[in-house]
């Protein structure tokens, strides 16, 4: 599929969901003409019509240009970003339990093994260093809240 | 005049600590650190380092910022004269004649008119703000929804028909934003729109969250492709970091014309510091005795740019400190950062709070003071972090904007969106669908809704109100005919 194409089939999708929604906000008008539902309409409606020029378009030109999604040739980089993905997710959520350090350290080790590979001995450096430089300069220097989790006891500051 | 000296004065008393000064030199050094390093320019860099904001008061948040900001464009050519390799799309220009020049053993004097240039052009540009800001705050103070919602209107068309690339991609951007914008607590009537039973999504997506994801965090995805380029860089052969009589001579016109120039492209939404630095270039070659010389390593074809580039981040600031609309994506950065501070930008935070509004004009005249000092002597250190390969910068990026992230809402929540918004851009990236249009609609959402229902509302559901007010009716005119040309512009360019 063409770059156009696909961004317009996108905008249709989002488009359709969004108005499917907007349909079923209530019609409340307390202190308001228009209530909470003509806007969102107008806008999917927008969406709507962008989209399908743009499939049309597409489809009455020669000039089509694919997109390069490469998930073959650039398999590494879609697994690198799917990797970072589930690794951001993971560390927002343990990141109040285990603490600021604990946590921004593992997830350091994990993205440098994965970004900076055969390199252990930096990586560890790395791992180790970042999070103690950005906890000693926000929490203890700017005296930003970051969690001390379940080394909190350990924690010498 | 006098008020507008009153003003400065009361500027450079909130300016003129040694803490603001401090973080004037601080955000200053890491701008230019960040705009120097390929891939990730001014609106990157002030994503990551929005973290180091939060504790502060306003006017120091805003100064740091600015600072930041200013940084980013100074060092954005250093990876176009040394490796040419620009820093972001602004520097692209600086690559012409930036790299020839050190290729011809012109380093030295290359780095040092890039810092001499964005010094000029950003300090006219700073002289224009102060002249335009007070003037443009007051009349904007009139604005009711009608003319609000009108403004918003015309931002957002210029936005989409300036930019690059295809209009119904701007269009479907700029909806796209819009959604984002409608998700949690309808303002007006209370009703929860979009939420789709998540709680977390109740206060709405905070635009700071969708900030991070689509530059600082899609930024390392762009770059995962790479990770092992290492560039070549011989900072021995750099020489004495500085200019010749003769050389400077040959700029100083072309400086003085290119930053009138940029500082105006600069004022108008959409058009951004890369358009400022291409017609400066291409005026000034086609004013040149010796226009072949251009590309080959001509020092004026990189004085031009550099000054366009500066003052534009100066014209940049009078939409956003004026009205409070983001005219590039930069500053639409820094509008979320300091409404995640309290403050609102417009015409009210000239007239309510002056010594922050005046406190960063102000600053901002240091900062372009300091970051010439910063760029001269330091010129050959600093370029030795292009060194620095990007499997390092990469994880230091992530690890920032994570940080950044948790700053905003402590919520693990934010960071599903976070992740979620970077994939959006990587795809956006890759469809060539424009990111300002979104992220501007994103930011303006609520406040052109509002707008429009208030308007409706006055007008008892009626259009007419639109082009019955005289403000109301020529930004909408302007927009019509931006979106006019565009489409006349677009289509002969087809044929």
């Amino acid at each position: 599929m063409s770059k156009n194409f696909t961004s317009g089939l996108i905008a249709l999708i989002l488009g359709a969901i969004y108005l499917a929604t907007a349909m079923q906000l209530p019609d409340v008008k307390a202190g308001d003409a228009i209530g909470p539902r003509l806007f969102p309409v107008i806008v999917a409606c927008a969406v709507i019509l962008a989209g399908a020029a743009l499939c049309i378009g597409d489809k009455l030109t020669s000039k089509k240009e694919p997109v390069n999604w490469n998930f073959v040739q650039d398999a590494g980089v879609w697994i690198k970003i799917a990797v970072t993905m589930v690794l951001g997710v993971v560390y927002g959520m343990v990141l109040d339990s285990w603490g600021y350090l604990l946590a921004t350290s593992l997830f350091m080790l994990c993205a440098t093994l994965m970004i900076n590979r055969g390199r252990f001995v930096q990586n560890v450096l790395i791992s180790l260093l970042f999070p103690a430089v950005t906890y000693g300069a926000f929490a203890i220097a700017l005296q930003l809240s970051l969690p001390r989790g379940i080394i909190e006891n350990m924690l010498p500051f | 005049m006098d008020a507008i000296f009153a003003n400065l004065a009361i500027g450079f008393s909130t300016a003129m600590t040694a803490y603001n000064i401090m973080w004037v030199f601080i955000g200053g050094l890491l701008g230019t650190i960040m705009g120097m390093l390929p891939g990730l320019g001014p609106a990157t860099g002030v994503a990551i380092l929005i973290p180091i904001t939060f504790g502060m008061n306003p006017s120091t948040a805003l100064i740091t910022m600015c600072a930041v900001y200013y940084g980013a464009m100074f060092g954005g050519s250093r990876a176009s004269i040394m490796i040419n390799t620009p820093g972001d799309a602004s520097a692209i220009v600086s690559c012409f004649d930036g790299y020839p020049m050190t290729k011809n053993g012109q380093a030295g004097s290359a780095l040092a008119i890039s810092a001499i240039a964005s010094f000029i052009g950003g300090t006219i540009g700073m002289f224009f703000l102060i002249f335009l800001t007070g003037p443009i705050a007051s009349a904007a103070l009139r604005f009711g929804p009608v003319e609000m919602f009108s403004l918003m209107l015309f931002a957002l068309v210029a936005t989409i028909t300036l930019a690059e690339g295809s209009l119904l991609k701007g269009v479907v951007a700029m909806g796209i934003g819009f959604m984002l914008s409608t998700v949690g607590i309808d303002a007006l009537t209370g009703q929860m729109r979009f939420t789709y039973g998540v709680e977390h999504l109740q206060d709405g997506i905070d635009f700071l969250v969708v900030m991070i994801g689509v530059y600082a965090i899609c930024e390392v995805f762009k770059n995962y492709k790479a990770l092992d380029m290492q560039h070549k860089l011989d900072a021995k052969s750099i020489g004495k970091v500085w200019v010749s009589w003769p050389d400077f001579k040959k700029c100083i016109m072309p400086m003085l014309r290119s930053s009138p120039l940029g500082f105006f492209v600069g004022v108008l939404p959409g058009m951004g510091a890369s358009i400022a630095t291409f017609m400066s270039y291409a005026m000034e070659k086609n004013i040149s005795k010796t226009p072949e010389k251009f590309g080959k390593g001509a020092i004026e074809g990189l004085a031009a740019p550099e000054a366009a580039n500066n003052s534009c981040a100066a014209g940049a600031m009078v939409p956003l400190l004026t009205l409070g609309i983001p005219g590039s994506g930069t500053t639409a950065v820094m509008l979320g950062a300091l409404m995640m501070l309290g403050v609102k930008p417009g015409p009210i935070l000239f007239s309510q709070y002056p010594e922050i509004a005046w406190g960063v004009i102000a600053s901002m005249l240091i900062g372009n003071v300091i970051l010439v000092v910063i760029n001269l002597p330091l010129a050959i250190p600093l370029v030795q972090l292009l060194k620095i390969p990007q499997r390092i910068m990469l994880p230091l990026i992530l690890g920032m904007g994570f940080m950044g992230t948790y700053f905003l809402n402590y919520s693990a929540f934010d960071f599903i969106l976070v992740m979620g918004c970077a994939l959006g851009g990587y795809i956006f990236s890759k469809l060539e669908i424009p990111l300002p249009p979104m992220v501007l609609a994103l930011i303006l959402g609520g406040t052109t809704e509002q707008s429009f229902r208030n308007a409706m509302t006055l007008s008892d559901g009626s259009l007419g109100i639109f082009f019955s007010k005289p403000i109301s009716a020529t930004l909408i005119a302007l927009a019509g005919i931006s979106l006019a040309y565009s489409l006349l512009k677009r289509r002969k360019h087809a044929l």
